[in-house]
């Protein structure tokens, strides 16, 4: 656990000198001072239009960054053989996997919690002037463990990318298309559904019955929609959500491990 | 020590296939390739450029996989987490975590070795000074010149005492002062019964530093030679050995 720590700690202090890092909190500043625009030109649900911003900034500032990051840190290992020097440290080559993984994890926790923290009070002083609906802090919260819950995962498929190709541009493409397909897989199942996707040729609806098994279901962690609109989400649903991207997420790393015990690291 | 017979390292029958990409020849990288190194000894492997020395010692790091023969490092396979523990090793051109600076990474090696507290911070502090990188201890590696990497290189690759040292090419990008202060430091180490295995393109630092050398060539060992037993150049050895295959080939 010591070298786990170990590499995750260096995980963290080398995504906290990345530069892009810093672009990211500029940016939030500059959000944030959209904020009172915002408000300015709306009229009606102001509290749903700045929770709205606010939580589509956070996600997509997160997701950027913490897939930039994953991308840039472990193919850099790759490309430049630094990942060669690692492995012939004193550490398993599991922990190396754990490792990043944690310091991944650990960094997306600091940075949706400042994003957050920078863009949420703004948010509640802009929607305190207009009561026409009420401000939970605990929908943020929520929506920060989901948020962390989707970057877990997406992290350790970046990994097992990491583990069965040498090619960045294979792994960037696999991760972007785990993205696309568990973010758009809900709609395809819904249009399944409709006349047209009925008359579908049974192949066709195979495959996709497959893909949508196989890939992870992205849309369960995206809450902002139904926490804005106050959408039904009961808390069993929630739950079961998040047990499914905890599970999900460790099936992933440990395939992950595996074939990266027998990877020979060129 | 854990080493069987006193071999710090035994390669036993080694074989490496590279297969290669979709249009691309297989390349046969070592073709049964046996030695062995005892403790204490300085183990140099020479060769040309693609000879086979950096694949010889990815397997002996446990990197990658022979695809016959065995290796056994300190008794052990390579890879093991007990025999990581006593192996250090510098690589060929190396790039470290860039964003780290020389002070920070000399830690995260020297915490890897199990050193811990005042025992960490003074290892770091001697072999920042060892290397004259005391006063750049601070500096992102990133900003460091080729010869302050190949620098931070060796003094990661000596803390925390390791039993066994591998450097690959470890005096390439060094000036004549850093290849002299590198030379001292193998040599200090030597003193102290650390087995050094070492690969560089310059044979006078090999014939300096090693008590014995293998000639490697297409993936063959040619010839061994004990230094103490050389009559003339090991140069001239090194150029009669690859002719002499040449013709017989």
């Amino acid at each position: 656990m010591k070298r786990v720590i170990e590499l995750a700690r260096i995980t963290v202090k080398q995504a906290i000198k990345e530069r892009s890092f810093y672009v990211i909190l500029i940016a939030t500043l500059l959000a944030v001072l959209a904020v009172p625009v915002l408000y300015s030109f709306t009229m009606f649900e102001v509290p749903r239009v700045l929770a709205g911003f606010a939580l589509s900034y956070t996600n997509f500032a997160v997701l950027i960054l913490m897939l930039f990051l994953v991308m840039n840190l472990s193919q850099t290992d790759l490309d430049r053989k630094t990942l060669q020097y690692v492995i012939s440290l004193p550490i398993r080559r599991r922990d190396y996997v754990f490792g990043r993984f944690l310091g991944f994890v650990f960094f997306a926790c600091i940075l949706i919690f400042f994003i957050l923290a920078i863009t949420v009070p703004f948010v509640a002083l802009f929607s305190r002037m207009r009561p026409d609906a009420p401000f939970y802090i605990g929908y943020y919260f929520l929506y920060g463990v989901f948020l962390l819950i989707e970057v877990a995962l997406l992290v350790a498929i970046a990994l097992l990318f990491l583990s069965l190709t040498s090619r960045t541009i294979v792994s960037m493409f696999g991760v972007a298309g785990c993205y696309i397909v568990g973010h758009t897989m809900d709609e395809v199942a819904e249009f399944l559904r409709t006349g047209t996707g009925m008359n579908m040729p049974v192949f066709s609806k195979a495959v996709i019955q497959v893909v949508r098994y196989i890939f992870p279901n992205l849309a369960l962690f995206d809450v902002k929609t139904a926490f804005i609109y106050g959408k039904g989400m009961d808390g069993m649903s929630l739950f079961l959500s998040l047990l499914y991207g905890v599970l999900y997420t460790v099936i992933v790393l440990l395939l992950a491990v595996v074939l990266f015990e027998k990877k020979e690291v060129y | 020590m854990s080493a069987v017979n006193g071999n710090v390292v035994e390669v036993t029958n080694i074989c490496k296939t590279f297969k290669g990409d979709l249009f691309q020849k297989p390349f046969s990288a070592l073709k049964d390739i046996s030695f062995e190194i005892e403790k204490g000894e300085s183990f140099g492997l020479i060769g040309v450029n693609g000879a086979g020395k950096s694949t010889t010692i990815k397997i002996i790091l446990g990197v990658i996989f022979p695809d016959s023969g065995e290796v056994k490092i300190l008794g052990d396979s390579p890879g093991a987490l007990k025999v990581k523990k006593k192996i250090s090793y510098l690589p060929e051109n190396p790039v470290f975590y860039e964003n780290l600076n020389g002070e920070d990474f000399i830690k995260f090696v020297g915490r890897l070795r199990g050193l811990e507290g005042k025992v960490l911070r003074d290892e770091v502090e001697r072999w920042l000074f060892k290397v004259n990188l005391e006063k750049d201890g601070k500096k992102p590696l990133k900003k460091y010149s080729r010869g302050m990497i190949q620098r931070i290189g060796l003094a990661q690759a000596f803390i925390g005492n390791p039993e066994l040292v591998i450097l690959d090419e470890p005096l390439n990008g060094l000036d004549p002062l850093g290849r002299r202060m590198a030379r001292d430091l193998i040599e200090e180490t030597l003193r102290l019964g650390t087995t050094v295995f070492f690969t560089s393109h310059i044979l006078e630092d090999i014939e300096r530093i090693c008590h014995r050398v293998a000639i490697i060539h297409s993936g063959r060992i040619l010839r061994f030679v004990d230094v103490k037993d050389l009559k003339e150049g090991l140069e001239e050895v090194f150029i009669r050995t690859l002719e002499e295959y040449e013709e017989s080939n």
